[in-house]
């Protein structure tokens, strides 16, 4: 555990430094999106992962936060400071509403309907020209203020502003997933509903609280992508997104949370990076990506460096006293 | 009722019935897989589209007779299934046991979707392609509706192909272990049965099905990398409503919704002829999970 | 000697449940196998029957050597297995299911006399288009056993054929097995929790503690031999 620690400490020393190191804005355009997905991620990690409630549809989720967003400040002229935390709230509140009907529904149905809602939204969205602008979206609306005119500079505020968010969000759901007694109530809803309830744990409660943390968290992803792409359309609520962010989840490690964020950057930057090679090969990486680690490598990234130090010298000493610690797989 | 209402609400009614036999060739396929394997194959709507693909390099490209083309068909789609199986469901049975869980293949099969679907893309490019139908001509029922030859063309081949698939699980032997499989594979195991060598065969079959249901829808619509996928959801709605792996009420919801959505067009603007199925499929999920069948 | 298992240790994953079992059973007796729970009962069977493989040891059946084969090929070697619990096809007619216990004969014929002899013998004539599931418990029984009868084995396999029966069908179901039996082809080897059933019945008894095999012998021995009757006859 100590080394891994370590890892996330050095790594994020890391990126805090990156931009004096390499000021590349093609590194840091790639990296700014890739904090935002890795929040995506982890959140689709928290209530998949963790709570075992399968959302085939979290599209939905980033759209909606990036067009309340973007409305709230065309609208109402809202602060995008102030916006970001709303179009959480918003974003999260529809988790509710989406959580509480998933009550009746498990596995497969969850997840077709979930997908179907994504579906939905994305025709929503395309259609009602008066709210969302059509299939064009809007664009009019302004960015964080304060933020230097240069194009150059401004990366740098958005690289820190999308970095900061990642932080922040990142630890909040880290602590809940693994440092409270919401994420235990989380994972044994996972492992076996049935026993859960019998244990007295309120398993409609912790579901629905599922769906609205990680929906509230999509739509602050969803937020900032507003805010630094300057546009949303209704191709945010596509499903290729939703593949996205399970892509790096599977690739990170389910349900470590952690893991799924370094997925997202690391995957998110093999996109980008393979764009000089053609722009729709990309796809067919995250499409294999999935294939290869759904099928050979279950536990991710993150899973494997545990199971590589449960079986190093050190680790085998280790996991003695740590005889039954459950590996999920 | 007014001679020109009657008409066009007997013309929808025709045409959702005939659109309903592709969705029947296309849910029973789906749902046969579910009740075999436990796996909801999102990927489904991409073995549609390369079906169509395939005929469209058959008939356009290869100038192929169009029955020759159907036999590539058939022949291309066995053998995408056979290498779906081989690639990724086998490796993943055998490391997770009889019983998996649902989550793993549902994100099997969705990257399976996304991977095929952008090779479909990267190998044939985001244009619309056009094939022309084999049949032309027109036909028509009581002088009051007028649908092209090929409509009833392919509703009698994807009512024909259906009706052969339950004869074959009806009355042949690998039908039969099929069916026991899809009831009880340890029984199965029990009797001789070799279950991998089912499996194979019901992927094979499957594929079949949503290649041939994509070759024969394509003259009447169009060929692009994303056809197959909003079709996807449709059929999860008509497996939804029929129950998930009852192949009879498959067939019926396939009906219920192709005619609902074909009657709906009627009164709300096609953009939202999509949602017909996906409203039905939450009526039926917030009434009556299990499907509209009884049993199973 | 027509069954014979050496140092055989199995189980599930990391579990070992068989940790050296040694048995050989002759052919044409009614076989006992009993134990506490855990003790490895069912698991032997299981590997015997293919579904687990053995990390070590041998089992051979008429001299030739079965471990690590799968059931399909144990089955053409003359074993069939009746499970526990769900062992049949219930949505399928009685007629449908022996149909498929006799899935590995290709002849037409054959495999239609068979069906007409274990419908008769099973006394399940009237009922060859019935749904399985609507069988009654015992009915349902004999039906398995009948489709564990359809390749004619040497050897079936029992696994506790008298769970979740009332005692008077459990009468009928003994009965029926003597009978097949009694006409000389068929042996069983009978896992059972109900030891006093097993010393009625059984013409041979393998007492299972452990996962090894304590001790083997006829019913006798059990009820004369007073620490087996304390180890198994114990609480009853």
């Amino acid at each position: 555990m100590e080394a891994r620690s370590l890892f996330v400490l050095l790594s994020g020393v890391f990126f805090l430094i990156l931009p004096t190191l390499f000021p590349y804005p093609y590194l840091l355009d790639t990296l700014i999106l890739g904090f935002m997905y890795a929040i995506l991620a982890a959140s689709w990690d928290l209530l998949s992962g963790y709570t075992g409630q399968l959302s085939f549809g979290h599209s939905a989720f980033l759209a909606l936060g990036a067009y309340n967003a973007a409305l709230l400040t065309q609208r109402v002229a809202l602060s995008p400071w102030l916006a970001i935390p709303a179009a959480g709230l918003f974003t999260g509140l529809i988790g509710i509403l989406i959580g509480i009907p998933a009550l009746r529904v498990r596995g497969h149905y969850l997840a077709i309907v979930t997908l179907g809602f994504s579906e939905v939204i994305r025709l929503v969205a395309q259609n009602w020209l008066a709210l969302t602008g059509g299939p064009y979206g809007i664009h009019d609306y302004a960015t964080f203020p304060g933020f230097p005119e240069d194009p150059f500079l401004a990366k740098h505020y958005f690289y820190y502003t999308s970095f900061g968010l990642l932080v922040i969000c990142g630890t909040v759901m880290y602590w809940i997933c693994e440092r409270t007694s919401i994420g235990k109530a989380f994972k044994a809803i996972r492992e076996d509903q049935v026993l859960a309830e019998a244990l007295g744990i309120n398993t409609t409660f912790y579901k629905v609280l599922g769906f609205a943390l990680s929906c509230f968290f999509a739509g602050i992803a969803g937020s900032f992508y507003a805010y630094y792409v300057r546009l949303v359309s209704p191709y945010l609520a596509e499903s290729v997104n939703t593949v996205w962010a399970i892509g790096m989840v599977i690739l990170g490690g389910l349900g470590t949370l952690i893991g799924p964020i370094y997925g997202a950057i690391i995957l998110y930057s093999l996109y980008q990076a393979m764009r000089f090679v053609g722009v729709v090969y990309n796809l067919i990486a995250v499409g294999a990506v999935i294939l290869i680690f759904v099928t050979y490598f279950p536990r991710g990234i993150w899973g494997i460096w545990d199971w590589l130090a449960k079986k190093s010298f050190l680790g085998r000493h280790k996991s003695i006293l740590k005889n039954f610690s459950k590996n999920s797989g | 009722m007014d001679n020109a209402f009657l008409s066009s609400l007997l013309t929808a009614l025709v045409l959702g019935i005939i659109i309903s036999g592709i969705y029947a060739l296309f849910a029973v396929g789906l749902s046969l897989l579910f009740g075999v394997m436990d796996i909801v194959n999102v990927a489904h709507g991409e073995l549609f589209t390369i079906g169509a693909y395939l005929a469209f390099i058959g008939i356009v490209l290869l100038l192929l007779h169009p029955l020759l083309a159907l036999v590539g068909v058939i022949v291309g789609s066995l053998a995408i299934g056979f290498g779906a199986y081989f690639l990724t469901i086998r490796p993943l049975h055998h490391r997770l046991g009889r019983r998996p869980k649902a989550p793993v293949y549902l994100v099997l099969t969705l990257g399976l979707s996304i991977f095929l679907q952008n090779i479909v893309l990267a190998m044939a490019g985001g244009n619309f392609k056009v094939i022309p139908s084999y049949i032309s001509g027109t036909t028509n029922f009581l002088n009051l509706v007028f649908v092209s030859r090929y409509r009833v063309f392919i509703f009698l081949i994807s009512m024909a192909v259906v009706m052969g698939l339950f004869l074959f699980l009806k009355y042949t032997r690998t039908g039969l272990a099929i069916r026991a499989v899809k009831e009880n594979s340890a029984a199965a195991q029990a009797v001789g049965i070799k279950v991998d060598q089912i499996y194979l065969i019901t992927f094979g079959l499957v594929g079949v099905l949503a290649g041939l249901s994509g070759a024969l829808l394509t003259p009447i619509y169009r060929v692009f990398p994303t056809v197959g996928a909003i079709l996807t959801i449709k059929a999860f709605a008509i497996i939804v409503l029929g129950g998930m792996g009852n192949l009879v009420g498959a067939l019926i919801g396939s009906f219920v919704i192709g005619i609902s959505e074909s009657i709906a067009v009627m009164f709300i603007s096609t953009d939202w002829k999509d949602l017909v199925a996906f409203a039905i499929m939450i009526v039926i999920l917030i009434i009556r999970p299990s499907g509209i069948m009884k049993g199973e | 000697m027509a069954l014979q298992i050496e140092e055989v240790h199995s189980g599930y994953g990391d579990i070992e449940i068989l940790k050296g079992v040694h048995l050989t059973g002759a052919l044409g007796k009614v076989t006992g196998l009993i134990g506490p729970n855990g003790a490895g009962k069912s698991t032997l069977l299981k590997t015997i029957f293919g579904y687990l493989k053995p990390s070590k040891g041998k089992i051979l059946f008429k001299d030739q050597e079965i471990t690590n084969r799968s059931p399909r090929e144990i089955l053409e070697r003359g074993i069939s297995y009746v499970a526990q619990t769900e062992g049949l096809f219930p949505h399928m007619t009685v007629k449908e299911n022996l149909r498929l216990g006799g899935f590995l004969i290709r002849d037409k014929k054959l495999l239609q006399d068979r069906i007409d002899w274990v419908l008769n013998l099973s006394n399940l004539k009237g009922r060859a288009r019935q749904a399985a599931g609507s069988l009654s418990g015992g009915e349902r029984r004999i039906l398995e056993i009948g489709r564990g009868l359809m390749l004619d084995p040497d050897l079936v396999l029992l696994d506790e054929p008298s769970a979740a029966l009332a005692p008077l069908l459990v009468d009928y179901v003994f009965n029926h097995i003597r009978q097949i039996n009694d006409q000389g082809k068929t042996s069983f080897l009978i896992v059972e929790q109900n030891v006093n059933l097993i010393l009625e019945r059984a013409d041979y008894v393998y007492a299972m503690q452990l996962g090894t095999v304590a001790h083997g012998g006829p019913p006798e021995d059990f009820k004369r031999d007073e620490r087996l009757r304390k180890l198994f006859l114990g609480k009853g």
